[in-house]
C-alpha cells in the first residue's frame, strides 16, 4: 500500500494486473451507514483494462494518472445506479467503452450512454457479471484471472469487519444468491466501502453475520 | 423458461464453475461432471433434460460423449449442446456427431439460454452413424 505523494489517494496493489485507488467521496456526509473513503478497481484481463465504479482522484494524485495513462482504460464499469461516479470523465479521456446498468436514479444520470450489463453478461476482457440478489441492480463482477469478485454495495466492511449490506429480504433473497457464489472458485473479493479487500473466508463468515444497516 | 435439468460436461474446473453457476443463476437444476466418462455413466442413473458439454476433455472427449449418447436406443434423442472455444470446424464436428446445437466460449448467460431452450424445444431426431435421418439425399 502506498499513498499518492501529492495527494491524499491511496493505491494498493491486491494481485497481477489488478489495484485499486481509493479517496474521499466528494458527496459523503455522516449518517449514510459508509465511511468517508472509497473505493474505485482496476483490473488487466484478456489484454482489456477496466475500471470500476470510478471515482476521479485529483490532478494532482499524479502515480494513479501515472498508471492509467501508461495503459488507458479500455473499459469503464458501473456496477450499481448510484456509483455513477465519474463515469463521464473517463470515457472523454481515455475513449473507453462504457457498461452498466439499464437504469438510474433521476438525480444522477450519466451523460455517456452504457451498454446495459445484466447478471450473466460477458464484459470485455471475459469477467462476468453476477447476480447478488439484493434487488438494487448491482451487478457484482467475477474476475477469472485473478479469482476476485468486486463488489458494489452488497457487501461492506466498516471498521474493516465485513458484512452484507442489509435488506428487508436478506435471508430470503440476498443470503442464497450470495451463497451461490461460493460456486466460484475466487479467493478473495473487493468491495467499495470501508476496507476494500478481502479472503474468501472472510466472505463466508460475512454470510454468517447479521447484516450491517448502518 | 421452464426449470431443466442439465447435465454440464466440462473439465476444466472454473469454466466448470462458472458455466454452473450461470445455469444455476437461469433456474436450472445442474449435475456438473469433468468428463464424457462420467457424464454417461451419470446418464445411465439420472436422465437430464439437457447435456452441455465442452469438446476437448480428457477420458472421453465431448465428440465421442455425443456419439455414445447417439448411437444409444434409449438415449438417441437427448439433446445435447456443444460448447467450445477452437472455433467453426470443432463446431462442424460436434454437429456432424450429433450435437443439437454449439455455443462459442466464451459465452454468456442470454446466448446459453437462447440456445438451450432452443435444443430443447427441437423435435426428437434420431441419428445414425452420426448422421440425422432424413438429412441426406
Amino acid at each position: 500500500m502506498k499513498r499518492d505523494s501529492q495527494s491524499q489517494v491511496e493505491i494498493r496493489d491486491v494481485a497481477a494486473g489488478l489495484w485499486i485507488w481509493r479517496l474521499e467521496h466528494p458527496h459523503w456526509k455522516p449518517g449514510q451507514g459508509w465511511e468517508p473513503v472509497v473505493a474505485t478497481t482496476c483490473v488487466d484481463s484478456g489484454g482489456e483494462r477496466l475500471v470500476l465504479d470510478p471515482l476521479a482522484p485529483p490532478p494532482d494524485a499524479v502515480e494513479v494518472w501515472r498508471r492509467l495513462d501508461a495503459r488507458p482504460p479500455t473499459a469503464v464499469v458501473v456496477l450499481k445506479p448510484d456509483h455513477v461516479r465519474d463515469v463521464d470523465l473517463f470515457v472523454r479521456r481515455y475513449g473507453a467503452r462504457a457498461l452498466g446498468p439499464d437504469r438510474f436514479d433521476r438525480h444522477d444520470i450519466p451523460e455517456t450512454e452504457l451498454e446495459p450489463i445484466y447478471p450473466g453478461s460477458q464484459l470485455p476482457g471475459g469477467l462476468i457479471a453476477l447476480y447478488d440478489g439484493r434487488g438494487r441492480n448491482e451487478t457484482p463482477l467475477w474476475l477469472p484471472e485473478q479469482r476476485v469478485i468486486v463488489f458494489a454495495d452488497a457487501l461492506t466492511a466498516p471498521g474493516g469487519e465485513l458484512r452484507v449490506w442489509a435488506t428487508p429480504w436478506h435471508e430470503e433473497r440476498a443470503l442464497p444468491a450470495l451463497r451461490s457464489l461460493l460456486e466460484l472458485p475466487f479467493e478473495r473479493v473487493i468491495v467499495s466501502h470501508g476496507e476494500p479487500s478481502h479472503s474468501r473466508a472472510a466472505y463466508e463468515r460475512a454470510l454468517e453475520l447479521a447484516p450491517w444497516s448502518g | 423458461m421452464r426449470r431443466l435439468n442439465v447435465l454440464l460436461v466440462e473439465d476444466d474446473a472454473d469454466a466448470r464453475a462458472l458455466y454452473a453457476y450461470m445455469l444455476a443463476l437461469a433456474g436450472n437444476k445442474v449435475k456438473a461432471v469433468s468428463n464424457g466418462l462420467e457424464a454417461f455413466a451419470e446418464i445411465q442413473v439420472n436422465r437430464p433434460d439437457v447435456i452441455v458439454t465442452d469438446i476437448a476433455m480428457p477420458v472421453l472427449s465431448g465428440l465421442e460423449l455425443i456419439l455414445a449418447v447417439r448411437s444409444n436406443d434409449e438415449l438417441a434423442d437427448l439433446p445435447v449442446v456443444a460448447i467450445t472455444s477452437f472455433g467453426e470446424s470443432l463446431r462442424e464436428e460436434a454437429r456432424a456427431a450429433g450435437a443439437t446445437d454449439s455455443i462459442d466460449k466464451p459465452t454468456e448467460l442470454a446466448r446459453m439460454r437462447e440456445v438451450i431452450d432452443a435444443a430443447v424445444s427441437c423435435p426428437p431426431a434420431t441419428f445414425v452413424s452420426g448422421v440425422v435421418n432424413g438429412e441426406l439425399e
